[in-house]
């Protein structure tokens, strides 16, 4: 199956794994015998109207998957190498065989991220920034999926107290203050987060962090009791 | 919104200052990057990472190393791409691909 029909057939497969409507945890077992240590992280898919949510959200991938204890390869050398080598977009990018990948930078898995939703908008009384992302983790050797996960969060000004001039001020400021710098890279930040981390649909932590064996063996006890049912 | 969540988030293992900001300056605004001040910014993050507690991330010296190639400091980008290579040895057959790489431009 190639990459973008992988990404095709996670919307088959997100509603199971999102974080609000599944009632059981994920299936950890590919992910624990893989275990990737390693990852690289490819410069997103935009699928939004916003020119800035590629390159927007891949700034904020690194930190939450390093804090979660794995290797994320450079990614501004990683896009660089890779627009040198004749990709110029991140469509090319997730079309590049695994073995290539392999070949280049050696990781243990292999992440593909699209954003589907970026940017603010402004009513008079209200504004509203919107951040999605969806992601597949793939091992690079086998091209196992070993994690999909997607996720959205909203901020927005005009939920406080102080009634209607309350709210029309907050808006203003608001939007005084997105015109100088794009909250959606803040909210990607949060997103991105709550999307790795999330304690019964995010990933595992990896092998750089403390809770990683202790959760690691709790997801195999709940997969043998599982296969034990 | 979040607020349990953020209070009971152990602190960083790493250090990143402005490493998320220069990633997006370097890939969103390839064209014009200002590369003396990426430089003296990854440069003070590396130093504040070395002075505390906290680790120095993933990708950093790489990404140091990135901005002297920019620079054409082909030197300086050598000597923080090993660092990178040896903080992070997962990195190694990227690195030292990247490393060979330069060393056939100049020849």
């Amino acid at each position: 199956m190639n990459t973008r029909t992988r990404i095709r057939f996670l919307w088959l497969i997100v509603p199971l794994v999102c974080g609000a409507c599944q009632s059981t945890p994920y299936d950890y077992s590919a992910f624990i015998d893989h275990q990737p240590r390693s990852i690289l992280v490819l410069p997103p898919l935009n699928e939004t109207l916003e020119v800035d949510a590629g390159y927007g959200s891949l700034s904020t991938l690194t930190r939450p998957l390093a804090e979660m204890g794995f290797y994320v390869f450079p990614v501004a050398l990683v896009d660089a190498i890779m627009r040198s080598n004749g990709l110029p977009s991140a469509g090319e990018m997730h079309q590049v065989p695994l073995s290539k990948l392999v070949e280049i930078f050696d990781p243990d898995a292999v992440l593909y991220v699209t954003a589907t939703d970026w940017g603010s908008s402004y009513q008079v009384l209200s504004s509203r920034s919107s951040v999605t992302l969806v992601a597949t983790l793939v091992d690079a050797r086998t091209g196992t999926l070993l994690w999909a996960g997607a996720h959205n969060v909203v901020q927005s000004s005009g939920d406080g107290g102080g009634g209607i001039l309350g709210a029309l001020a907050s808006a203003l400021v608001a939007q005084v203050a997105n015109s100088v710098s794009d909250p959606s890279r803040n909210l990607s930040k949060e997103t991105a987060r709550q999307l790795f981390g999330d304690p019964r649909n995010g990933l595992l932590p990896g092998p750089y962090h403390p809770d990683h064996e202790s959760r690691t063996a709790a997801a195999q006890a709940r997969i043998a009791k599982d296969k034990g049912k | 919104m979040g607020l349990s969540v953020a209070a009971c988030r152990s602190p960083d293992r790493y250090r990143w200052d402005g490493y998320e900001n220069s990633v997006y300056n370097v890939t969103a605004n390839a064209g014009e990057v200002d590369v003396d001040a990426e430089i003296a910014a990854m440069q003070e993050s590396l130093e504040r990472a070395a002075a505390s507690s906290q680790l120095i991330p993933p990708g950093m010296h790489a990404h140091l190393g990135l901005l002297y190639s920019l620079q054409g400091d082909s030197a300086n980008a050598a000597a923080a791409f090993n660092a990178e290579k040896t903080l992070y040895p997962e990195s190694t057959t990227f690195i030292d691909g990247v490393l060979s790489r330069a060393q056939n431009k100049r020849h």
